[in-house]
């Protein structure tokens, strides 16, 4: 055993821990043995699924051997989470759903496959919202995860955010080092925002969505939460990559993205969108937002006001076209092949595809499913979902426009507002839906976008502004979110402050 | 067929039969309801001008026209075990399903 104590471990960043594992001050054995006594500690916070402990272990004994031969993986030892939306093989894969609640997939998502071969230790699978539906985790079958950040004051629990918030809950807990997510309209950015780190929605093509279960697949991308910008570009460097099983993943070369790292902006255009100064923007978010507009200027980016006049069109064209999608994409779980099947008498096979369903999907999702069916439907196709792909491309269009003009990166607001009360979230859909007003559009755009944890609210509640980025800009981006890091100089909420429910 | 400004409780069961999803008779008038608020809103798009606009399909086919397919090959096989091993109800190696004609 090394002379760390196990709080010194966990507070390591990955690039630490990769450090002291190849100079052997540490083993991956009690960096896994440290993160899993802190699962243990923070298992209130319901972060998780599916552990893997055993599985763990022996992973993290075959890491230590091949530090000890001199040839270890480039992430060799570092514990991680995915979320519980990617296969798999052989470990219970559930969409945080009750329809999957006994599905152990025979493969591993491209993603999972990828990590795994970069030598990543898995520690189980996270929650979610329902087939990655929902801001805030209340609508996993699992029950919500907490967020380990709390006003002081108040004592109030708060939502980790989502979709990916059991993911991102868990790693500002230190029960991950980092954690995989997906976003389809901000699941990735909203939840980091919300739990005080950093989280990389890259370019749609990016990354391989094979084994992710499907949500909207013209919209679902997979990206990575961790505690700083320098471990979410190692990080993705190893997820990243074309996949000949998704035909919709983009044959590009990786670049090791912790190259592009220095910090500087010196020549970046920074274009500042004005739709986003909306009218129930939290006010600690907007005074966030204009000192993120000096700290880029500061590290030598020019900063301009630019016009993406669709914006606020981005969401009713998200509620269209997700919905539509997902209505198509979950007409698989059928009760036949995998998943949960009601039980009882059912008169004819329609009877009983129509009480596994409604009685296996929670109630966001069937409302989604039932939104989704009707805007497909016979007569409101053209209507509903062809208009809906049209303004999609109007919207896109103002980013393109943008970005022809020099602008180098788009500097936003992640969310409106901080994380909200566990107790009492908006009962409202459409107030639920607002959540993702900012993140959408560049979902709908397909573009890369990265929330960077900035500062905190005046309830000491982490707050996060928002980067996009051109297609494919996920190098640059990477070193516009690190310049913003260097000046916000925050700090990861301290392990000692992480808030256990009793 | 005109769009409606609000989904009725007879469409909100029309569109239950059509997803398969089972709903208690004491919730179609709060679906009705809320999808009719959520319809509402979302017919905003209406006022936007989209005649001479292409629809989006996805982000990689609007930047790269020509996917590319990869061949038909079987890259496993023999894993038939393993597939049927999360069906709810399995006989001689098939998915069993309830009655489906009389």
């Amino acid at each position: 055993m090394s002379n760390f104590s196990s709080s010194e471990l966990l507070t390591l960043t990955g690039v630490e821990a990769l450090g002291l594992l190849k100079k052997r001050e540490i083993s991956s054995s009690e960096l896994l043995h440290a993160y899993l006594s802190q699962i243990e500690k923070t298992k209130n916070l319901n972060l998780f699924i599916t552990q893997t402990p055993e599985e763990a272990r022996r992973n993290a004994q075959e890491s230590d051997q091949r530090y000890a031969q001199g040839n270890p993986l480039p992430l060799d030892g570092l514990p991680f989470a995915h979320k519980d939306l990617f296969c798999t093989k052989d470990i219970l894969t559930t969409a945080a759903s009750e329809i999957l609640s006994n599905f152990t997939p025979c493969y591993d998502a491209t993603v999972v496959a990828k990590l795994k071969e970069a030598g990543v230790t898995m520690v189980g699978k996270t929650n979610a919202d329902e087939f990655a539906m929902g801001s805030s985790t209340l609508t996993s079958h699992y029950g919500p995860s907490i967020n380990p950040w709390i006003c002081a004051q108040d004592q109030d629990p708060l939502v980790p955010g989502g979709s990916s918030g059991g993911s991102t809950a868990a790693v500002a807990a230190y029960a991950a080092l980092a954690s995989s997510g997906t976003d389809t309209g901000g699941s990735i950015r909203q939840p980091a925002s919300y739990c005080g780190l950093v989280g990389i929605k890259p370019t749609y093509g990016r990354c391989s969505r094979y084994g992710i279960i499907a949500f909207a697949s013209s919209l679902d991308q997979a990206g990575v939460h961790t505690r700083t910008v320098d471990d979410a570009a190692l990080f993705l460097t190893h997820m990243a990559g074309h996949d000949p099983k998704d035909a919709t993943s983009v044959k590009c070369d990786v670049p090791h993205y912790p190259d592009f790292l220095t910090g500087c902006l010196k020549g970046i255009r920074i274009g500042i969108p004005k739709e986003y100064h909306h009218a129930q923007l939290d006010t600690d978010i907007s005074h966030l937002w204009e000192k993120g507009i000096e700290w880029v200027k500061s590290r030598g980016a020019q900063v301009e006001e630019v016009s993406l006049p669709h914006t606020a069109l981005a969401l009713p064209t998200y509620y269209i076209i997700a919905p539509a999608e997902a209505s198509s994409n979950l007409a698989r779980y059928d009760g036949v092949r995998f998943g949960v099947r009601h039980k009882g008498e059912h008169e004819d096979l329609n009877e009983m595809y129509e009480q596994t369903r409604g009685k296996g999907f929670g109630a966001e999702v069937r409302r989604r499913v039932l939104l989704g069916t009707y805007v497909l439907s016979s007569g409101f196709y053209d209507a509903y979902f062809k208009k809906a792909q049209r303004v999609r491309s109007l919207i896109a269009q103002d980013f393109t426009q943008v970005f022809s003009k020099g602008i180098d990166f788009l500097l936003t607001p992640t969310t409106p507002t901080p994380a909200f009360s566990i107790k009492t979230p908006p009962t409202d859909p459409l107030a639920m839906y607002f959540n993702d007003v900012f993140s959408t559009p560049s979902s709908l755009a397909g573009l890369p976008a990265i929330s960077v944890p900035a500062g905190l609210s005046h309830k000491n509640l982490p707050l996060g502004l928002q980067l996009i980025g051109s297609p494919f800009s996920e190098g640059p981006l990477l070193n516009a979110a690190k310049a913003l890091e260097l000046e916000a100089n925050f700090t990861p909420l301290p392990l000692q402050n992480v808030y256990i429910p009793a | 067929m005109t769009k409606q400004n609000t989904i009725s409780p007879e469409t909100v069961l029309k569109i239950s039969k059509l997803a398969c999803i089972s709903i208690q008779k004491e919730e179609i008038t709060h679906l009705s309801k809320e999808l009719s608020s959520i319809l509402s809103w979302i017919e905003q798009l209406d006022l936007v001008p989209t005649d001479h606009v292409d629809p989006f399909l996805n982000p990689t086919a609007q930047n790269f026209p020509t996917i590319e397919l990869r061949p038909d090959i079987i890259a496993d096989g023999n894993i038939r075990p393993e597939i049927l091993k999360n069906a709810p109800e399995v006989a001689l190696d098939m998915f069993v399903v309830p009655r489906v004609i009389d």
